[in-house]
């Protein structure tokens, strides 16, 4: 996450529980319910709810979101309008799609990848430079922050902009439910990315139901759960390895901390998909799931079906079907898989690690294709192996930005590799942090098996599901109050 | 209703907190948190959180309660009740034990008093810095946050004992169950059970966020507790770490001035009540009084190859003290 992330209001704050919440549910719960008008009123404060939401963290970038709004809604106004199906009305059609393309692509890459792309431009530009010995002239580098959820956002409407060109859907004429479902709180940020007629049906006309809105409570308590007591806890781990230094961690306790950082990640996007399927509920939608048990896959394919769902999905239907999929041949196809992940990994943040992270999926996903890898899937065990290293390897890729220190990290994680460094490792060391975070490894390795989930699902019902859910909400409160004095709770020196 | 019986039970109960935590907020507990803090500050009261302050400190009725009971209580408070002992408690024994320190620190003023006029070549306190081998600390017990425990795993000190903690903090220093000793509960009872040479303390990281004055006062009140138990030993305080430039320019929480600020406190103190003061900092520093950024990898702490320097900074500046101090 980048700081501006931190700073920005999320779910699991204090400040969002009671301040955010419970002053727009009450507005949301004062619109006379039943009547004609009453889901436009719905609308109308859940619009302004998330504008007031996403302008409390992006005071400047919300007219951004907003433009960005406005100009999807005419492109695909002008796309839809277009009832002349002569040639050139098939042209102006395609006219408009290429400039809603155009026009969000572009917005994605300046905020998000100009900085990289000219830094390393430019580092080419010096290194030809040198050889050649000539004076180079460097392109001054933008510094645009990268505005919070805009890789959310626009996929969203890029999904919708699609869609409606190929028919799959007419638009939605009403710019306030259109607006809603870009914008609406549960999602805005870090997902899950919901498609229009997901949403549709509730943009037109919803009702609150109580047990709707208790299963939304409920389902946003599990997701406080999963990031505030079980994230934030192990994930210290990773943190107390970036204080020793990679050089000076000793072999155990670098494929431990590779371990709790997949566990960290894991519960903590989660939990956060958790806690936006309850606001949802809550509000009366049924947002799509996002993770169904990833770290039970018996392979990286099955992972990646398991994983960031709603993401997976997007990459199928707006890339790699469009592209041509599996019907254009061998090479054409794998064209399209290469091209898939090369944006998955880029779609995570622009760096050269994540680039590694996507091309590395491919690479597996392809093998996986081959012989042995169906024979790898089919074997219980040895495709249990298989996952247990590839998913602490492939995420301490995803975590560590800086190449050298990555480079570093793997001569720990396997010390027969050549190094060139002076190592201080403290004998015993991954005993130490073993006793130390053992509570916290104990509950995220049991809640990563569907087994275990199951069985506790039997308790969270009647009374004793009720006082079980306090528990897990005040427990959580309670993590957060300490973290309030002491900021440091969670990198603990 | 009854379909939402568990949200109305939220509801309920933040309200019986948030009402809970105004009430405190009227007796002067402070949390520099906004929204929510009524509630949070109630969790924190009920979880004994010791990092919660009263400001200004509130003239409270501690006065009326005999002193025989609280250091019988602190004599027999161990590891883990004594984490859960409420503030209040704390704050309790806190302004008794203020009221015996003032006392010892004014007899030794009188003493010195005594003292300077009759031998005025006597060198004041602090004694000069020698450089002792490693021996120095066999009879050497080191008490602190992680820093402490990088020391314990990567200076290469192999004798003394460690009772050193991640995150300690002084306001829990003697309750805190130490990671690098497991023989012992706590710090206190690691500090009761044999007579030591020389206590190195290090602590101030965690506490950036709290008020130097308060900090000060606790760490007071913690001295006179250790010096109530190892009436002998010499007493080295280090001073409060420097952070990275970033982090500083980054986190005004930890900025290098606040924790100058604590330093210049912690000093004064140091030399009031005859302690050793360890500016660490001057083995770490750059230019800028900032800990490099080669020199740390999240800004705050020495990367483990680096901390053998810390071992030959506490060998070069030793002292050796007779007699009383």
């Amino acid at each position: 996450m980048s700081s501006r992330e931190a700073d920005f209001m999320i779910f699991s704050s204090l400040e969002f529980i009671y301040f955010f919440l419970p002053v727009f549910l009450l507005l949301y719960f004062l619109v006379p319910w039943g009547k004609k008008w009453s889901t436009t009123a719905a609308n109308f404060v859940l619009f302004a709810g998330s504008l007031y939401f996403y302008a409390a963290g992006e005071p400047v970038y919300v007219f951004l979101m907003l433009g960005s709004i406005a100009i999807n809604y005419i492109c695909v106004y002008r796309i839809a309008g277009e009832r002349n199906l002569s040639q050139r009305g098939k042209q102006r059609r395609k006219r408009w799609f290429t400039l809603a393309l155009v026009f969000n692509l572009s917005l994605l890459f300046l905020f998000k990848y100009a900085h990289f792309f000219v830094h390393e431009l430019n580092r080419l530009l010096f290194f030809i430079g040198k050889a050649g010995d000539l004076d180079m002239l460097l392109l001054p580098e933008p510094s645009l922050e990268n505005p919070v959820g805009i890789s959310f956002y626009t996929f969203q409407l890029l999904s919708y902009v699609i869609d409606v060109y190929y028919r799959k859907y007419a638009p939605e004429r009403n710019v306030l439910k259109m607006g809603t479902y870009i914008t609406m709180f549960p999602q805005l940020i870090a997902g899950p990315i919901v498609v229009w007629p997901e949403v549709r049906e509730q943009m037109n006309e919803r009702h609150i139901r109580p047990e709707q809105f208790d299963r939304g409570v409920k389902t946003f308590i599990l997701g406080l759960g999963a990031k505030v007591l079980i994230a934030n806890r192990i994930g210290t781990l990773w943190t107390d390895l970036i204080r020793i230094g990679y050089d000076s961690v000793s072999t155990p306790l670098a494929w431990m901390g590779s371990w709790a950082y997949s566990f960290q990640i894991y519960f903590d996007f989660y939990g956060y998909s958790l806690m936006a399927i309850g606001l949802g509920r809550m509000l009366g939608f049924e947002l799509p799931e996002n993770f169904r048990d990833p770290y039970v896959s018996r392979s990286a394919t099955e992972f990646w079906r398991r994983w960031h769902i709603t993401l997976g999905r997007w990459f199928k239907e707006y890339l790699y079907i469009p592209l041509g999929g599996n019907r254009c041949g061998k090479l054409g196809n794998l064209r399209n898989i290469f091209l898939v992940w090369l944006f998955t990994g880029l779609w995570h943040g622009a760096a050269w690690n994540f680039l590694i992270w996507g091309l590395l999926f491919f690479l597996l996903l392809m093998l996986e294709r081959s012989p042995l890898g169906k024979r790898l899937r089919g074997n219980a065990v040895a495709s249990r192996i298989y996952m247990l290293l590839l998913i602490p390897l492939s995420w301490t890729v995803f975590a560590i930005t800086e190449l050298d220190k990555l480079g570093l990290y793997f001569t720990r994680l396997f010390p027969f590799l050549p190094r060139d460094y002076v190592s201080n490792v403290s004998a015993g060391d991954w005993l130490r942090y073993g006793k130390t975070y053992a509570l916290s490894f104990l509950p995220a390795i049991l809640f990563c098996i569907p087994a275990v989930k199951h069985f506790l699902e039997k308790f969270m019902h009647g009374i004793l599901g009720t006082l079980l859910y306090l528990l897990i909400f005040f427990a959580a409160m309670y993590c957060l109050a300490l973290g309030m004095d002491n900021p440091f709770l969670y990198y603990r020196f | 209703m009854k379909k939402n019986r568990l949200f109305i039970l939220i509801i309920i109960i933040s309200l019986l907190l948030g009402g809970y935590g105004f009430v405190l907020e009227g007796q002067g507990y402070q949390s520099s948190g906004g929204d929510g803090r009524h509630v949070a500050l109630a969790l924190r009261k009920l979880g004994g959180d010791p990092m919660l302050m009263k400001m200004p400190p509130m003239p409270a009725a501690a006065e009326e309660i005999p002193v025989q009971s609280v250091s019988q209580d602190v004599s027999t408070v161990s590891g883990n009740d004594a984490g859960k002992m409420s503030a209040g408690a704390g704050e309790l024994e806190e302004d008794i034990k203020e009221e015996e320190l003032k006392a010892s620190v004014s007899e030794d003023e009188a003493v010195s008093e005594n003292e300077i006029p009759e031998e005025p070549e006597e060198p004041s306190w602090p004694p000069p810095f020698i450089t002792v081998d490693d021996s120095y600390f066999d009879d050497a017990v080191f008490i602190g946050d992680s820093r402490m425990v990088g020391v314990s795993a990567y200076s290469g000190i192999t004798n003394g004992r460690f009772l050193a903690r991640t995150s300690m903090n002084i306001f829990w220093m003697l309750d805190t169950a130490p990671e690098t000793d497991n023989t012992v509960a706590s710090v206190r009872q690691g500090l009761m059970q044999r007579p030591y040479g020389k206590i190195y303390l290090l602590t101030g990281i965690n506490e950036c966020g709290t008020a130097t004055d308060y900090w000060i006062e606790t760490y007071r009140n913690v001295i006179a507790q250790i010096r109530e138990m190892q009436p002998d030993a010499l007493i080295y305080v280090h001073a409060v770490t420097h952070v990275s430039a970033a982090l500083s320019a980054s986190n005004p929480t930890f900025s290098n001035a606040g924790i100058n600020e604590k330093n210049v406190a912690l000093r004064a103190m140091a030399d009031e009540l005859h302690l050793i003061f360890l500016d660490i900092n001057e083995a770490f520093d750059d230019e800028n009084g900032c800990l490099p950024a080669a020199s740390t990898w999240d800004g705050v702490h020495p990367t483990g190859a680096l901390y053998p320097i810390w071992k030959d900074y506490l060998l070069s500046h030793a002292v050796e003290v007779e007699g009383d101090f």
